[in-house]
């Protein structure tokens, strides 16, 4: 299953809506799609715009690839279920974002296992497979900052 | 001992939640938005609305804050940002409480908006990518990220 998100943010992002829509057919998956706000109705897959936390946890938990815009939320929240991700950040200039960071984190995180940047729409489809033939173990996560904010606070409050 | 969390909707708000783990035997209490996910939270919490860019209901929110952080009186107010955190951090540096301020782990080589006015206010100011430390200046603090 492919679950497809653009988040909450109160900027359409159609063009990675559109896009899935247009590529449905090829992809061999059941997909759904979180599209938000967005001003395109897709056709192709099975859709809503916003749902409970029940449901999304459910569906980032089953999707065997994530195909995302690049915000934080998303991003942490697919490669900590040890999900291969397609990160699709939003562009300032064409309205799909309020700033160009969504591609800072696209850059920094590039390399990491499981992660797929898309920065041209036409990509989408190879990326989809791409991350679909990659198999992730669970995330190790090092918990340093949690580990510091806990003695920091423990000690002076 | 008593941790405020206070956080805008989204991204801001999973990642106070996969923060909170460090608070763990703790108890905790959410500062966030109403909306959708911040009415489901199963958590105690108190609902905001949304300040955006507006100044008037930044004001409202302001007023409606301080009677919670009067009757909470939390230890700490930790933030992960959104405009949610200036309001919040601002009256509990008034109040004597201690402040700390986590930026996105999307913010790596820009400061966000919170960010450079809370700056000069949280006690702790945390990064989670290394070379943001430089943007920001000496106070900036690395000292790991959630992933």
């Amino acid at each position: 299953m492919i679950f497809a998100t653009v988040g909450t943010a109160d900027l359409p992002f159609d063009r990675l809506v559109g896009e899935l829509d247009r590529i449905a057919p090829e992809l061999d998956h059941e997909i759904t799609a979180q599209i938000g706000v967005a001003t395109v109705e897709p056709e192709r897959v099975e859709w809503f715009r916003f749902t409970d936390e029940e449901t999304i946890e459910r569906l980032y938990a089953e999707a065997d690839v994530v195909v995302g815009h690049a915000g934080a939320g998303t991003v942490l929240t697919a490669l900590i279920n040890g999900t291969p991700t397609v990160v699709v950040p939003r562009r300032k200039e064409l309205d799909e974002h309020k700033t160009e960071h969504q591609f800072d984190l696209a850059d920094a995180i590039e390399d990491r296992p499981g992660v797929f940047v898309v920065r041209d729409i036409a990509a989408l489809q190879a990326a989809i497979e791409a991350a679909d033939r990659v198999e992730l173990g669970s995330l190790e996560r090092d918990r340093s900052l949690e580990t510091f904010l806990a003695d920091y606070v423990g000690a002076r409050a | 001992m008593k941790i405020a969390i206070a956080c805008n909707e989204g991204g801001h708000l999973t990642e106070a939640q996969l923060l909170s783990e460090a608070f763990d035997g703790h108890e905790t209490v959410y500062l966030t938005y109403d909306t959708l996910r911040g009415r489901q939270l199963d958590e105690r919490k108190h609902l905001f609305r949304k300040i955006g860019f507006n100044p008037l209901v930044m004001l409202v929110v302001t007023l409606q804050l301080l009677p919670v952080l009067l009757r909470e009186r939390p230890d700490a107010v930790v933030t992960t940002g959104g405009e949610i955190a200036i309001p919040t951090l601002v009256l509990a540096k008034l109040l004597g409480i201690e402040t700390v301020y986590v930026e996105s782990w999307c913010r790596i080589r820009t400061r966000s908006g919170s960010g450079r006015l809370l700056y000069h206010v949280a006690d702790l100011f945390l990064v989670q990518w290394p070379q943001l430390t430089d943007v920001y200046g000496e106070k900036a603090r690395y000292e790991g990220a959630l992933i």
